[in-house]
């Protein structure tokens, strides 16, 4: 306590008043060469290799430029996202994005639910073991988790296959990475599986934070757990909810491993998002090479628009995240 | 406490509670069992068939093996170079993460503790990088490396990872640092410690918690990518062990040796295994301190 004040002139408030910053008088009499020290190396490796791809991924998507020879390259304005705007599988990238995030959501939010509030229930057993198999794949590398189920998914050996046929539904057994409905049903499936541990956790940390003096005295009054659930939990849920919604939708967004590795886009481009197509016209080099750098920078900044979109309202949102109780 | 007193007279409770709550429960361990039995199934599913013939494998999928093939795993280790993989994850990972340890760290504190200007828009421009779809950054890094025939090196790919790395490690660690007291570090500086000395000897034991998950993260993240590996390294001897998954698909896919495959798949999933066993607490602690997956 008290203990050492500082030592010279008023204290001194930052831009935005943070009540952390340095005070002390010797941070300005001993020069300030830690600041120069400290960042300059963080701002160069980050300025270099974060802040200039990605501002000449914005201006490379205003040039036309096939191959990687610079003279090729071609200044055309907006034309890339003009043509990006008639494009086809662009369209069904986007599609395909909104049943990702829509279906995959009304996957997710309900169970992630119903496991976080059943890790807090005292009548469940073996939380633990639950917990751990719910979470794991989150931490599985996209290739790692995109090749699983693949083999799970395999019309000859698969493992799903193989179970219609044990169980006599023979006739049910399909090539489910092969036609565009189910591929696109596995790719939303697997990325729920994939991330649903994270949106558990995070709920079940919203869950903790409401104090139990609120479900005492609800108990008090005769509500069932039904009722505490629905008429205390999720309400005051609410803006965990809406965050983790948000960082959902981003997540969808930026589906890559889940559809590169198990459908590669197809069958015949029918389940492309943005990012696949991203790769596809620009680095495809097998079968007819497209390499169009240009065009494929004019996906990524579309991307990135929808991105920041929702950022925004992330940041929005956690800012607003404290609930009085 | 608000302890209920035992004779007190008791709360009426609906019917419907009576019968409904055994059911519901019933309900929530179905979906529970189901759902988690189903990740534990693909695992087993995954480790049983890794040890068959391929005749075995498409005869029935849900038989065991007759004899235990160990040769999948010697076939997928050799042909995907998977020692070398391993090699180059474990080199770049350590790293890439304690650069960003490191720099995160010293950055941070300067970030959180000083006022000086420009401090805002740095900070800025810093956790702006954690909107930024790593889709954006491929074309012109691969056109950069190209240029500056960076192509196959792994300390470029390793600084690359470092950069990706700072916006969610200085985001986490500006806020540890912003908790500590500020009287600790006013008590050093009056027995006469410098600023380095302050944030060696004060900040940095101070912070240890939140550095550690953080690292934890960054490695986790650094293990699992391979988009930037993808686009960055070309030469097998240089690749890392997400991209051995890709290039065991593409070699063993064609010679239809779905095995060692399958092998491959276990070989590479492992480590990380093992790793989340030893650190499952921590990663589930800090996932709420903003974790994302990139």
């Amino acid at each position: 306590m008290g203990g050492a004040k500082p030592l010279a002139g008023p204290t001194q408030l930052d831009l935005f008043s943070d009540q952390s910053m340095q005070t002390i008088s010797s941070g300005r009499r001993k020069g300030r060469g830690i600041i120069v020290a400290f960042l300059v190396p963080t701002i160069l490796v980050y300025l270099v290799l974060f802040v200039y791809p990605s501002l000449e991924s914005l201006r490379l998507s205003l040039y036309d430029w096939k191959g990687i020879n610079p003279d090729n390259a071609r200044f055309v304005g907006f034309a890339n996202f003009v043509e990006a705007a008639q494009d086809r599988w662009v369209g069904v990238s986007l599609r395909n994005m909104a049943l990702i995030i829509s279906l995959g959501g009304a996957l997710l939010f309900p169970l992630a639910l119903l496991f976080s509030a059943a890790l807090l229930n005292d009548r469940i057993k073996a939380k633990t073991l639950f917990r751990t198999l719910i979470f794991f794949p989150y931490i599985l590398s996209g290739p790692g988790v995109a090749l699983l189920w693949t083999f799970i998914l395999n019309p000859s050996f698969g493992a799903l296959n193989g179970l219609l046929r044990l169980v006599g539904l023979g006739a049910l057994a399909q090539p489910w990475l092969g036609q565009s409905a189910t591929a696109l049903g596995a790719i939303i499936f697997v990325s729920v599986w994939w991330s649903i541990g994270f949106y558990m956790l995070y709920l079940l940390a919203g869950m903790q934070a409401i104090p139990s003096e609120i479900y005492d005295a609800a108990r008090v009054d005769g509500a069932d757990e039904g009722q505490l659930f629905f008429g205390i939990t999720l309400p005051l849920l609410r803006d965990f909810l809406a965050v983790a919604v948000v960082l959902w939708i981003i997540e969808g967004l930026k589906t890559f491993a889940v559809v590169f590795l198990l459908t590669q886009g197809g069958p015949s481009n029918q389940t492309q998002v943005l990012t696949t197509y991203m790769m596809r016209m620009a680095f495809q080099t097998s079968g007819a090479p497209i390499m169009r750098l240009g065009y494929g920078s004019s996906i990524a900044v579309i991307l990135l628009v929808l991105v920041v979109l929702a950022a925004l309202l992330f940041f929005r949102l956690s800012r607003e995240e404290a609930i009085e109780y | 406490m608000v302890a209920t007193p035992s004779d007190a007279p008791a709360i009426p409770t609906p019917l419907r509670t009576r019968i409904g709550q055994p059911l519901a429960y019933t309900l929530i361990y179905l979906v529970l069992i189901l759902w988690s039995g189903l990740s534990l199934f693909c695992l087993l599913w995954v480790l049983a068939n890794s040890f068959k013939t391929n005749q075995e494998l498409f005869a029935n999928a849900w038989a065991l093996p007759a004899n235990l093939q160990w040769a999948n795993y010697l076939k997928a280790w050799q042909k995907t170079h998977m020692d070398r993989f391993l090699l180059n994850s474990v080199a770049v990972c350590v790293g890439a993460v304690t650069l960003t340890a490191a720099l995160a760290a010293m950055s941070s504190y300067v970030l959180a503790r000083f006022s000086f200007i420009g401090r805002r828009p740095i900070l800025v421009i810093l956790l702006a990088g954690l909107a930024i779809p790593m889709q954006l950054i491929t074309i012109p890094l691969f056109l950069l490396f190209t240029q500056w025939g960076l192509i196959n090196s792994l300390p470029a790919l390793t600084l690359v990872y470092v950069a990706i790395s700072l916006p969610f490690s200085i985001f986490v660690l500006t806020g540890f640092f912003r908790t500590v007291p500020r009287e600790l570090e006013e008590a050093a500086v009056l027995d006469g410690a410098n600023e380095y000395q302050v944030f060696w000897q004060i900040m940095l034991p101070l912070v240890r918690p939140g550095l550690v998950t953080v690292s934890i993260f960054n490695f986790l993240n650094i293990w699992n990518e391979y988009l930037l590996a993808l686009m960055l390294l070309n030469k097998p001897e240089n690749m890392t062990v997400p991209m051995g998954l890709y290039f065991l698909r593409v070699t063993q896919g064609a010679a239809s040796d779905w095995v060692s495959m399958i092998a491959g798949l276990v070989i590479v999933l492992t480590p990380t295994f093992i790793f989340f066993l030893i650190f499952q607490n921590r990663i589930a602690g800090g996932l709420t301190v903003g974790a994302l997956k990139g």
